[in-house]
């Protein structure tokens, strides 16, 4: 049973990819960008697809079994204020200098804002490198939590695999419309059976009332924050999510916004899709904490599944794995294609103006991504999935530069190239020091590394760009006009 | 739009993110924890000062001006 309903789902959002080819005008601009014609709704649904990956569902519901209550504030309510005020402060003056500009790619706008193609070479290769872990994670999470519902039945290879190979289909198909249609329907489809499995086990449990005072009663300490959290660590926390302001998925999306006016409704709805999906994940962790006591390690991150098979097996687990599959792959999609997108614009194609040529280099782009990553999904530990934070760091610690490029006249290529290396060589130190510390804080202050890192790129901004030239006032002007 | 109006209410909003008053309350109402309801509260609010700050005329001016250049 479980198999057939995600053989079913496989199928179904495959198909959506198949008929967006139909449309597909075979220009670099409309595969690489659907022409920019994305209207309000489906700019959400990507937006929102794209940025919720299957932490939304299994990770908080993991760590609301470790914390408790407070994950909520520490990763959800961050999110939703901070992503949608990047959304407005920077997403739509990148739309408005992309359409104007022609750009495709973060590396086209920073390398032309500063006259500086060595901006662009420092740039390229972290921004791969972060979202490199980060597609691993996808790839090798969906073949695990696959194995795990289906108790074995279906091997981690195999389920990465179709993953893998229905991402490979629809985004070489359809190109970012098949993608962000595909990411609209993944998205629909997350959010409702999270709310399915949520009502279903909730009624097995008697009830949220009965469920929560039992919680009350067995495990006080799930209902606070208390030692779980500290006030030092939710206020740094909120860095995390400026990480939307440097994604490079999520700067493909908005580009390819049709109006500016399109942004509205994902701004104003991003904070309720985000209590829609993070509420129930969070009350699961919480009553798995009573119903499924002394879970330790990764047992404890399959908290869901293991509360699925107990009150729901069969039907709402293929459900539950459908669930966990469009989560995965409506951020694999965009992440995929956004990188074969910078590949081909930045390095193997730009200069290429055949626009089929165009096309066909992206589409090997995404195939020979997806095929790497495919194999080492095979061969990575599992150690990989503590790369999730540090990748969200890393691209967190980017944001002034953005910041810059988009409000500061007097920064120049010296500062951003100074923040840049401030992020590698920050991330990569911390890294090392907080690998084997769960819940790592800097010198166990409380402070995310996040906010040590932001703090020092902003910092190398600003003396970098201050000990420099001043940039042409003239050129510059071009990037401030009415934005 | 008042530029320092938007700027303090955005520093508001950032600050009371922060339910410091509500870190150990256990209270449970409706079923729900009382830390949890406040940031539902708070995800609520957020959608509508997004909608607020949306409504001005700066993504109505950016789309006429899309459509001049065009």
């Amino acid at each position: 049973m479980t198999v057939t309903i995600i053989a079913l789902y496989l199928a179904t959002v495959l198909s959506i990819g198949l008929f967006s080819h139909r449309l597909l005008k075979a220009t670099g601009e409309d595969w690489f960008l659907a022409t920019r014609s994305i209207g309000p709704f489906l700019l959400l649904m990507s937006l929102f697809g794209t940025h919720m990956t299957a932490f939304s569902l299994l990770g908080a519901s993991a760590e609301a079994y470790r914390r408790g209550v407070g994950v909520f504030a520490l990763m959800a309510s961050s999110s939703a204020i901070v992503a949608p005020l990047v959304f407005w402060f920077v997403g739509v003056r990148l739309w408005s200098l992309g359409k104007r500009h022609g750009y495709t790619t973060q590396v086209q706008f920073f390398r032309e804002r500063w006259q500086s193609p060595a901006v662009g070479y420092a740039l390229f290769p972290l921004l791969v490198g972060l979202l490199v872990p980060y597609l691993l994670v996808g790839v090798l999470g969906g073949g695990v939590t696959l194995a795990q519902i289906t108790e074995g039945a279906i091997p981690q290879w195999a389920g990465s695999l179709a993953i893998v190979a229905v991402v490979l289909g629809y985004v070489t198909l359809g190109g970012l419309r098949g993608t962000a249609w595909a990411n609209a329907f993944q998205t629909c489809v997350f959010m409702l059976l999270g709310a399915l499995t949520f009502g279903w086990i909730v009624s097995r449990v008697g009830g949220l009332e009965v469920a929560m005072q039992r919680v009350a009663a067995e495990a006080p300490q799930m209902l606070v924050r208390g030692e779980a959290l500290s006030p030092l660590k939710m206020a740094t926390y909120a860095f995390i999510p400026l990480s939307v302001g440097m994604f490079p998925h999520i700067f493909m999306h908005w580009l390819t916004a049709r109006r500016a006016s399109s942004f509205r409704l994902p701004m104003i709805a991003y904070p309720l899709c985000i209590a829609i999906v993070w509420v129930p994940s969070v009350l699961l962790g919480m009553i798995g904490k009573v119903e499924i006591p002394g879970l330790e390690g990764p047992a404890a991150s399959s908290v869901l599944v293991q509360m699925i098979q107990l009150h729901a097996p069969g039907a709402l687990a293929g459900l539950l794995a459908a669930g966990v599959f469009a989560a995965i792959m409506s951020s694999l999609d965009s992440q995929v294609l956004a990188l074969g997108t910078m590949f081909t614009k930045d390095l193997l194609a730009k200069r290429v103006v055949d626009e089929r040529k165009l096309v066909r280099t992206g589409r090997l782009c995404v195939i020979g991504i997806l095929g790497v990553t495919y194999l080492l999904s095979l061969v990575v530990s599992s150690q990989i999935f503590k790369f999730g934070i540090w990748s969200f760091t890393g691209y967190a610690g980017l944001f002034p530069i953005v910041v810059a490029a988009l409000f500061w006249r007097r920064s120049t290529a010296v500062g951003a190239l100074a923040a840049i290396a401030t992020v590698a060589v920050l991330w990569v130190v911390l890294i090392v020091d907080g690998w084997s510390v769960p819940g790592y804080t800097v010198g166990g202050t409380g402070v995310m590394p996040v906010a040590v890192i932001v703090a020092a790129s902003s910092l190398a901004m600003v003396v970098g760009s201050l000990a420099s030239r001043p940039p042409e006032r003239s050129f510059v002007a071009r990037f401030f006009a009415d934005v | 739009m008042n530029r320092a109006l938007v700027g303090l209410l955005l520093v508001a909003l950032l600050v009371v993110r922060h339910d410091l008053w509500l870190w150990d309350d256990a209270r449970l109402i409706v079923g729900l924890p009382i830390t949890l309801v406040y940031h539902l509260g708070y995800c609520l609010v957020a959608a509508a000062v997004m909608a607020w700050l949306t409504s001005g005329g700066r993504l109505a001016a950016l789309d006429a001006e899309a459509d001049a250049e065009r």
